[in-house]
This record gives structure tokens, C-alpha cells and sequence, in this order.
């Protein structure tokens, strides 16, 4: 047995430790369902084309282990150093010529005149305090939207960790070429003019150190029904109807699991959608699916007394790492609110 | 002895952990969209998982002039287990079924679920973990499939 064992770890251990990984595999694997085929793009940005020319390796190790807190995309922290460098030689292969480095010297500016002028020529894309002014992030594929491609959030904690002063003057500097963000000529500017917008895009740092930390809520609503099954069923119904909310047909929870003289008939989802909210949240957010349709789910206990169950949209929607989302859920929790209740009054 | 079994204990956990922590499972599949639907349901069913029903999404949307691509969910479970869950912790009903979200992007299929793992700090139960980390590694299993059954 301790044999077996010893040979089993032989076996194991070298494949685990020593085996190079293979950064086409990896990127397959946790970069391309959101950046696509070869950095195309998709809910994340192209990485492909001319503007990886223009990156080095440190921003794309840099954003990998970092992310995009409330951006969408998750940092990787469990990938190991050789992995994560697999994936930046794997990312930089697609260039045409060999990577280059900018230094890490701070960029000093005037962070005032740098708002002033992030205010003129940077906030019809980039939005108010660079929080980006496009819906949602990546590119259009099913989506209809202003930007072709979104502009990214400048305020972003992962950005600004992984970039370097002189690397976002040099791309002030010469711009995006080949997607929308200008150059420094299109924008008029003059080389401490440029010093100055680092400055105060640099400061976006502190604020966001600053900002409250969320609140822990539970991730499901219970509520008590004065009455009974039946009629707590039908008093929801009647209060979609008067909401104005797209209702579906109603499910069992074991619904399609059993055959039906097995399923238990005292657990019942009323599904529905606010579509005008929903068509906003699909936009800023294409996996909203998997949290979707909105239900309540009406369960009578066995003491008779009724319950109602409802996912708190204000904890789910956390889950997708979107600010955007987050913000509106509020509002989707709300209207939840007020069908409780009215429904339960 | 001793610590060359706790050396391979070690490997071997090293070896299962998740590649990484991620709250949302995606996988990417080059296939058109109905061929994908015909093997994600067969590949639910080999896993022991029942499809309780599929919503199509795509429909009321465009109904309010939003041009989308093919987009459903797939709602799944297995009888026993929802049965049990629901009425032992009757806080988990609102997140089953657990579902797979359909989208069609270009040339493309990306199916997308909640890592039910990343419920664990919502949900502190010890029995619950392990169903969530079961659920999480069927998922996984589930998609690495259809990344490999894909035509390419
Ligand atoms: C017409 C829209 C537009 C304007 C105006 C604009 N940008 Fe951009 N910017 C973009 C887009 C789009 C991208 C991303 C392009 C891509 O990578 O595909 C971008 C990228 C950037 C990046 C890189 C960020 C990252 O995450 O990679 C920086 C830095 C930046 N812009 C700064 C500025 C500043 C500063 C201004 C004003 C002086 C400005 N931009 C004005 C559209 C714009
Ligand atoms: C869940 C979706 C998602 C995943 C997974 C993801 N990303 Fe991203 N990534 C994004 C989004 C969204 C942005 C842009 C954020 C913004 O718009 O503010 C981004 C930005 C980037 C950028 C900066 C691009 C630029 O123009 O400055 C790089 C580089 C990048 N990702 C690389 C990767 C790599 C490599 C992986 C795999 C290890 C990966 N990403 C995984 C969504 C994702």
C-alpha cells in the first residue's frame, strides 16, 4: 500500500509541479468567454489588433491578477505566476512586433486643470469622474447600444493598479488607433496639459479607497402571508396584473423534476418581468439570464401558515461584478417591495 | 511514510481546488445554437439531472424592439434533492432549479451559470456546502464537456 503510494505521489507531484502550462488552453479556458476568439471581444474589450501593440506585458499580467472590480471582470488570484505569465505570452503573440516597456516614474501634474479638461474632452466617453459613460462594457454583439465598442472606466481600482502614469500619457498621447479614443492632436492639447490629465485620472485612487463598504444583506427574503395559500396566490396575481409586470405561467417548484401526481403542490412560483427595467439591466449586463425571471415563490408550511420566498436582487446582482447592475437592482428591489407588500396587506 | 502521505494528501488537494474562484461559470461553445441545446440536455441527463424546463427569453425581448440573438435558460434538478433541500433549508428555494443561461453571441454559444459555490458565505451550513460544491463541480464537469463534444 505505502508503495502504491509512493508511486502514486511520483506520478502526481511532477505533472503538478514542473509541467509548463499552456497558455492557449488557459486563455480558452478563462479569458475568451468574455474576450472571445483571439481578444475579438465580447462582454470584455478586443485585446486583438493594433492597440496590442501598444501594451506591455506588466499592464497584462497587472490587469490579470487585479481585474475590474465593479467592472465585470474578476481578478485571478488562484492562477499560479507561470500560469498567469503563459497567458500574457499568449495574449502578446498576437502582435507584430516585440513588446516594449514604459517606466514607472510618477507623471507630476496639475490634478485641477487635468478635471477641467477630463470635463471637456474625455467625459462624453469616459463619463462624470471616469466612471465610463457607455452601458454596460465590451462590444456590441446582440446588443444595441451608443458605442460600438464601450469605453472602459478610468476610476477602476484594477485599472489604475495595473497601469503606469507614463503608459496612460502615452496613450492620451497617441490615442486608441484603430478604435475610437482620439490622440492628442484630435484633442488639442499640450504636453503638460497631458501631464495634468494623468494627475487627476491618478487621484481617482484615492476617492475610491474612500468609498463605503456595502452592506451585508441576506441573500433570500422571507415574508409571512396573513392568509391562506390560495388566497395569498391570488392577491399576487392580482397586484402583477396592476404593476404593469410581464407575467408567466406559474411553476411548481418540482415541476418537471417528477411526474405530477408526485410533485408537491404547496410550493409555487409566480414568475414575472418588469420589461422596461429588464431591457436596461440585459444591456448593462448579457448574463442577467441566469438570474432571471423574477419569481416569488408561495410555500404553505405544514402548520398551514404561508410563506413567501424571493431572491434578494440587491445580493444576486453582487455577484456579476457590475456597478452598473448593482445600481439598478435597487430599483428592481423596490418594485419587488411594493408587490409584497401590497400582496400581503 | 508519514509525510509522504500527507505530501500526496497535500498534491491531491492542491490538484482539486477550483482553477480559480470565479462567481460566474462560462464556458464558450463554437456550435450553432440549436445543436448546443440538443447537447447541453444530453449532457445534463448524463450527469443524473432532469431538465425541468426551458425559457425562452429572446421573444419577449424583441417584443420591445430589443434586437437580440437566440437566448433561453435551462432550468434543471434532480426531484429528490430539491425535495430535501427546500424543505430542510427552505432559504435556498429562491436559487433552484439551478439554471443555465443560452446566449448566442456571433458564431458562438455561451452558456453561463451562477457558481453555486460563491452562495457558501450567504448560506453558512456545513450540509449545504458540500451540495453547493457538488453542484459546482457538476457544473464544470457539464460544461468541460461541451467544450469538447463542440464541432470545430
Ligand atoms: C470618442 C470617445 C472617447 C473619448 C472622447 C476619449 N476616449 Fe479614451 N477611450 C475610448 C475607448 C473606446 C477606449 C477603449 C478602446 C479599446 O481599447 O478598444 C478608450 C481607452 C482609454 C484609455 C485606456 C483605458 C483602458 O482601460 O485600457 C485611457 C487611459 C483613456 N482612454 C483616456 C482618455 C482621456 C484622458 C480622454 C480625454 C482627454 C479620453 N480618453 C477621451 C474612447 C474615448
Ligand atoms: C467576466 C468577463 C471577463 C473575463 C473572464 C476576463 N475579462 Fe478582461 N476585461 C473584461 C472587461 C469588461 C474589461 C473592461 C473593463 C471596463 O470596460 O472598464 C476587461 C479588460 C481587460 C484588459 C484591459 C484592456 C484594455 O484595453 O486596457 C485586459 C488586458 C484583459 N481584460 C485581459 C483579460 C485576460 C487575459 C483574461 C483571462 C485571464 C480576462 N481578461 C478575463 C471582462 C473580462
Amino acid at each position: 500500500m505505502n508503495r502504491f503510494l509512493a508511486a502514486l505521489a511520483l506520478l502526481l507531484l511532477p505533472s503538478a509541479l514542473w509541467a509548463a502550462p499552456d497558455g492557449e488552453a488557459l486563455y480558452t479556458r478563462h479569458c475568451s468567454v468574455c474576450h472571445n476568439d483571439n481578444g475579438m471581444g465580447g462582454i470584455g474589450l478586443p485585446l486583438n489588433g493594433e492597440k496590442l501593440e501598444h501594451f506591455s506585458r506588466d499592464y497584462v499580467f497587472k490587469t490579470i491578477r487585479n481585474g475590474r472590480p465593479g467592472r465585470v471582470m474578476p481578478p485571478f488570484i488562484k492562477l499560479s505566476d507561470a500560469q498567469v505569465n503563459a497567458i500574457v505570452d499568449h495574449v502578446m503573440s498576437w502582435r507584430k512586433t516585440p513588446p516594449q516597456r514604459w517606466p514607472e516614474t510618477p507623471v507630476q501634474g496639475n490634478p485641477q486643470n487635468g478635471e477641467r479638461l477630463f470635463k471637456e474632452k474625455c467625459t462624453a466617453c469616459h463619463g462624470e469622474d471616469g466612471k465610463s459613460n457607455g452601458l454596460g462594457t465590451g462590444v456590441t454583439l446582440s446588443r444595441e447600444r451608443k458605442f460600438k465598442v464601450v469605453p472602459p472606466a478610468l476610476n477602476n481600482i484594477g485599472f489604475l493598479r495595473s497601469a503606469t502614469d507614463s503608459w496612460i500619457r502615452y496613450t492620451i498621447r497617441n490615442g486608441r488607433p484603430g478604435t475610437i479614443m482620439p490622440s492628442q492632436k484630435d484633442f488639442g492639447i499640450s504636453d503638460q496639459e497631458l501631464d495634468d490629465l494623468v494627475a487627476y485620472i491618478r487621484q481617482f485612487e484615492k476617492k475610491h479607497d474612500a468609498r463605503p463598504k456595502p452592506e451585508q444583506e441576506p441573500p433570500t427574503l422571507v415574508f409571512d402571508s396573513p392568509y391562506d395559500f390560495v388566497t395569498t396566490v391570488s392577491n399576487l396575481k392580482e397586484t402583477l396584473k396592476g404593476l404593469n409586470f410581464r407575467y408567466f405561467p406559474d411553476r411548481y417548484m418540482e415541476m418537471g423534476l417528477a411526474p405530477d401526481d408526485q410533485i408537491n403542490k404547496k410550493q409555487l412560483s409566480l414568475r414575472f418581468c418588469n420589461f422596461n427595467l429588464l431591457y436596461k439591466m440585459i444591456n448593462i449586463e448579457p448574463r442577467l439570464g441566469v438570474i432571471l425571471p423574477c419569481r416569488v415563490t408561495v410555500v404553505e408550511e405544514d402548520d398551514g401558515s404561508v410563506k413567501l420566498y424571493l431572491m434578494n436582487m440587491k445580493v444576486a446582482t453582487q455577484l456579476f461584478n457590475n456597478d452598473q447592475l448593482s445600481a439598478l437592482a435597487e430599483e428592481m428591489h423596490e418594485n419587488l417591495m411594493e408587490l409584497i407588500e401590497e400582496a400581503t396587506l | 511514510m508519514k509525510t509522504l502521505k500527507t505530501l500526496l494528501l497535500y498534491a491531491l488537494l492542491v490538484l482539486a481546488l477550483p482553477a480559480q474562484a470565479e462567481n460566474m461559470l462560462m464556458v464558450r461553445v463554437h456550435d450553432d445554437f440549436e445543436e448546443t441545446m440538443i447537447q447541453l440536455k444530453s449532457t445534463l441527463n448524463d450527469y443524473g439531472y432532469r431538465i425541468a424546463h426551458i425559457q425562452k427569453c429572446d421573444g419577449g425581448l424583441s417584443g420591445f424592439g430589443y434586437k437580440t440573438d437566440l437566448y433561453k435558460s435551462v432550468f434543471f434538478g434532480k426531484f429528490q434533492e430539491m425535495r430535501r433541500l427546500t424543505r430542510e433549508h427552505p432559504e435556498i428555494i429562491p436559487y433552484v432549479p439551478l439554471k443555465i443561461a443560452v446566449m448566442k453571441e456571433k458564431d458562438t454559444v455561451l452558456l453561463v451559470a451562477m457558481n453555486p459555490t460563491t452562495l457558501e458565505p450567504l448560506f453558512p451550513d456545513p450540509d449545504l456546502r458540500i451540495q453547493f460544491e457538488r453542484w459546482e463541480s457538476d457544473i464544470r464537469a457539464i460544461f468541460e464537456e461541451m467544450r469538447e463534444k463542440q464541432k470545430l
